[in-house]
């Protein structure tokens, strides 16, 4: 009798070890979701499978949606034919175009600006959503933005555009015409993926920042790779480039402040 | 009994929530472990936990991690002690925008990043490229508005009324046209120096339209083309219209709203057809005359290899004309894209502003300061920037003669054309010209000097030959480059032989215009309803000295080609003599010129004979009379007053019955059946009323010499 207890007591255990097991995984969730999260958002945050014959056309009004150097141009060629009615004034060589330069600064003024500022995405505090700033909230909001900042910037640390444009233009790099578009892809859905995250509200003006740097980062990749086809853009680009490298400086600097002040521990 | 089941139940219960404790214990525990304490945490705290710090679980790393990346997060911790609590650590984080780190105080050295970024920005804003892009932009803009003719009345007449608008069509129209054809010729001899290979010379020439009857330089038509000419020969070649701009759009005039999209269409398809084809010979032939800069858009694969170009600058005409604007408008587009694309006023709205607390900028956007920037003139799209050391590349040179051999006749001068085509910024010291036998030729000069002027990669010259006994002898131009002390050479055979004779001979009874129909003399200015007549001629060689002097080629040339050009119809050449051949001559617009005809020798250079024929061109219309007083359909008077200059107001054959044909501007009556024509001497008054009341325009040529009996000439060349 007392064998066959010890042997029901044995056997009872097994079956309540298996139980609790069994009532463990099914109940554990952090367990579960941090396994399956770790999958599927590893899928779902790879770098886009890149189809090699996926053709890509290097056009301002395709990535933009307009093409400044057309519309510059249109306002300075609807000013040459008000201007010159009867058509160059040939005997003038120095100057057979007469226009009317107060009126073509002031058109492009409004209508390239304009349009510039159309063209690029900014990121407002109307587009994110803000959370109390808890400690979980941070710890989360951190945690995400080391995933994304992985997943789909990683690629491209020690990069930099500019050298990565000069190599394009100046002598015709594939490879480096290759790293800019798939940072124009990688980008976007970094921005995809970060306009989705609860935002503690002290990291509001990180988290903006940030957005809008890799907004205008893209802005600038695309620029330069249409270069031919919306010269006025590169220009406008190029001449602001080390404005927004001065501008990434001082949010990085801000970034690690802000770890500073709130502990985080990586 | 009653209790010893619910004894052993218990037992069997509290063994079961002891087990289930124990083991979710150690499973929660050894989860946690995992989830939450990564190997770098650990290791970066060294186990310590500080009561102040959380952990930020990490995810996997992705899949694709370049290996020189470096650690997005670090911290360092110090520890006073054994415990977490007298732990300390500081972490790091970068985000890996693919953006340069600048230090303050590196921003003006024009070194490392800064540098890399002023001269990216140098180059671009002063690239040839953006300016030639620019201003084929700009051109566009002018070209969309006077081709869609609805859209420029519409336009224009906001600016200046209805009565103006057509004005404002026909002046610019006429500025259009004109640059193309003065270009074309110029793009000959562009083609004819490079090293192209006979057979992609050939079809570019074909694909360009190009003939050898027009390929002597010609007098630029006025001032300004003469400077656009000069200053754009290097730049983009693009591809030859077969229509001219100006034909197409007094051809536009001339439709319905529904006909002008569909011709316009039509043009625009046709342009960019040739386009393609052009680009594909350049593409082909590696260089030339025609450059990468055609493409306007590119098409990539995801490799960043460039499959192809999805839009060229539609034709030679929008490029000629690019290139005109870009010279003609350089000052004032240079002007407003630099110093004055914004007021001062936009900078406040646009330029980011520090936040003291927070160190970043805000309320702005940085990318669009540039235009703020330029406001303020510091730097212009155009102007020059900081710029640093460009990449070094092998500085070469390429050589050669047009023609690549020469005729030279005894006691005559001849020229010869010297290019020379510098790749990566190569610099010429000198060129120095040698002869292989001086008793046969001798050249003026035997040392050339480069030409100052780093914007040009070709420079010309033109060097005098003097042919001084029959023989052969070659001359060798060497250029040696400063950097390298490489050289680039070319020979060019002359051939030095006794002039002889010969005789050309208008046929005037073969001379032949075109039918008599209304529709033949209605829709001129369009390339295949342009007004054409065809001349034949007789050249006779015979009694020819010297055999070696064969006729080669009998070439026609108008001597202005914006009046009218002259295509080779056929030639036939049996031996030395005699030699037919005919043309077809084009007329686009109203005045005076030459058709000129030319037996050459076999070097295509060398002219053997010659002849000058008086030609005009001018308009005309049917049943229409233009008085002084106004505009009226009316049959010619019989008192409308004949004039017998050929080159002013009409000119008809005595002793031909009159016709019902009037000039368009001036109403002078024309005898048209029988070849008269007039050409544009109108007051402006008169053409002005005509242009409100008659809807079609008309071209005609005159030729007038012709009408009279041709005498041959004899052309003796001397020794």
């Amino acid at each position: 009798m007392k064998a066959f207890r010890i042997l029901l007591f044995g056997v009872v255990c097994a079956g309540a070890a298996v139980f609790a097991v069994f009532v463990l995984f099914s109940f554990t969730k952090n367990y579960s979701i941090v396994i399956s999260s770790d999958n599927q958002t590893q899928a779902a945050r790879s770098l886009p499978n890149n189809s090699y014959e996926k053709i890509v056309y290097l056009d301002a009004t395709k990535f933009f949606g307009s093409n400044l150097s057309v519309l510059a141009g249109s306002i300075i060629g609807k000013n040459i034919l008000s201007q010159n009615p009867n058509g160059p004034q040939l005997a003038n060589a120095q100057s057979p175009i007469v226009l009317n330069q107060k009126q073509v600064t002031q058109d492009i003024a409004a209508q390239v600006y304009t349009q510039a500022v159309k063209d690029l995405t900014i990121y407002t505090e109307k587009d994110i959503t803000r959370v109390l700033d808890t400690q979980n909230a941070v710890a989360a909001y951190t945690q995400e933005l080391k995933t994304i900042s992985n997943a789909y910037l990683e690629p491209f640390r020690n990069k930099d555009i500019s050298v990565l444009a000069a190599l394009v233009i100046e002598q015709n790099d594939n490879d480096a015409r290759k790293i800019l578009l798939s940072y124009a892809d990688a980008s976007q859905q970094a921005l995809d993926e970060l306009i989705k995250l609860p935002v503690p509200d002290s990291w509001v003006t990180l988290h903006l920042e940030l957005m809008n740097i890799i907004s205008e980062s893209r802005y600038a990749a695309l620029a330069f790779l249409t270069i031919q086809n919306d010269p006025v853009r590169a220009n406008i680009v190029a001449q602001n480039y080390q404005s927004l490298a001065k501008r990434f400086t001082a949010f990085t600097q801000a970034l690690n402040n802000k770890i500073k002040q709130d502990h985080i521990i990586f | 009994m009653n209790t010893r089941p619910t004894v052993f139940l218990m037992r069997i219960f509290l063994t079961y929530m002891v087990c289930v404790l124990g083991l979710s214990m150690f499973s929660v525990q050894n989860a946690v472990a995992i989830y939450e304490v990564p190997p770098t945490n650990q290791e970066v705290c060294d186990g310590h936990i500080p009561p102040n710090c959380y952990t930020v679980p990490l995810f996997p790393k992705p899949p694709e991690q370049p290996s020189e990346s470096t650690s997005a997060g670090t911290c360092s911790c110090s520890c006073s002690s054994s415990t977490e609590a007298s732990c300390s650590c500081s972490c790091t984080f970068s985000i890996p925008i693919p953006l340069p780190v600048i230090d303050q105080g590196a921003i003006n050295a024009i070194t490392g990043v800064a540098g890399a970024i002023a001269k990216l920005t140098a180059d671009i804003s002063n690239s040839g490229e953006a300016k030639l892009q620019t201003a084929g932009i700009i051109h566009d803009s002018v070209f969309s508005y006077l081709s869609a003719m609805k859209t420029v009345c519409d336009d224009t007449m906001k600016f200046f009324g209805q009565d103006k608008c057509r004005t404002v069509v026909e002046n610019w129209g006429n500025f259009l046209s004109d640059i193309p054809k003065n270009v074309r010729l110029k793009t000959i001899n562009e083609i004819q120096s490079t090293d192209l290979d006979l057979r992609a010379m050939e079809m570019l020439k074909a694909t360009l339209g190009l003939g050898q009857d027009s390929s002597a330089d010609q007098e630029p038509f006025n001032k300004f083309e003469d400077m656009y000419l000069k200053q754009g020969t290097q730049e983009g070649w693009r591809i030859t219209p077969h229509t001219t701009l100006g034909g197409a759009l007094v051809h536009l005039t001339q439709q319905n709203n529904r006909n002008l999209a569909l011709i316009t269409q039509q043009y625009l398809d046709q342009q960019t057809d040739s386009a393609v084809e052009a680009g594909k010979m350049e593409a082909q032939s590696g260089q030339g005359a025609l450059s990468s800069q055609e493409c306007l858009t590119q098409y990539v694969n995801r490799n960043g290899q460039v499959v192809g170009c999805a839009k060229y600058s539609a034709n030679m005409t929008e490029s000629m004309t690019n290139e005109a604007i870009r010279t003609g408008i350089n000052a004032e587009v240079n002007a407003i894209t630099s110093a004055t694309i914004l007021s001062s006023g936009m900078q406040s709205q646009i330029s980011p502003q520090q936040d003291p607390d927070t160190g970043l900028y805000t309320g702005g956007i940085a990318l669009l300061r540039g235009l703020a920037n330029a406001a303020n003139g510091d730097i212009g799209m155009f102007e020059s920037g900081p710029s640093a050391p460009a990449p070094k590349l092998v500085a070469k040179c390429s050589l050669s003669f047009t023609p690549q051999s020469k005729t030279v006749l005894v006691g005559k001068n001849a020229t010869t054309s010297i290019s020379i085509f510098m790749q990566n910024q190569a610099k010429l010291k000198d060129i120095s010209l040698s002869v292989s036998d001086t008793n046969i030729i001798s050249l003026n000069t035997t040392k050339l000097e480069p030409k100052e002027d780093p914007g040009k990669i070709t420079q010309q010259f033109s060097v005098t030959i003097s042919g001084n006994k029959p023989g052969t002898a070659i001359v060798t131009a060497t250029a040696s480059m400063q950097e390298t002390q490489d050289i680039c050479a070319a020979d060019i055979p002359l051939r030095v032989t006794v002039a002889q004779a010969c005789l050309i001979a208008p046929d005037k009874t073969d001379f032949v215009f075109p039918g008599q129909s209304d529709v033949q003399w209605t829709n001129a200015g369009m390339p295949n309803e342009q007004f054409t007549m065809k001349q034949n001629l007789k050249a006779d060689i015979s009694g020819t000295a010297n055999a070696a002097l064969q006729i080669n080629a009998v070439a026609f040339k108008v001597s202005n080609p914006l009046i009218a050009n002259a295509t080779p119809d056929s030639v036939s050449i049996s031996g030395s003599t005699p030699v037919t051949a005919s043309t077809l001559v084009t007329a686009f617009k109203t005045g005076t010129s030459t058709l000129e005809i030319n037996v050459t020798a076999p070097d295509k250079q060398t002219v053997l004979c010659t002849k000058q024929i008086p030609m005009a061109v001018g308009y005309r219309c049917k049943a229409t009379r233009c008085p002084a007083y106004g505009c009226y359909p009316p049959t010619c008077q019989d008192s409308t007053p004949e004039t017998t200059s050929p080159l002013h107001s009409c000119y008809t054959l005595k002793n031909i019955p009159r016709t019902e044909y009037c000039d368009y501007y001036t109403g002078v009556r024309l005898a048209d059946q029988n070849n008269a024509w007039c050409i544009d001497s109108a007051p402006p008054v008169f053409a002005n009323l005509c242009q409100n009341a008659v809807k079609q325009s008309i071209f005609a040529v005159q030729i007038t010499t012709l009408l009279e009996k041709l005498t041959s000439v004899k052309a003796f060349l001397h020794l």
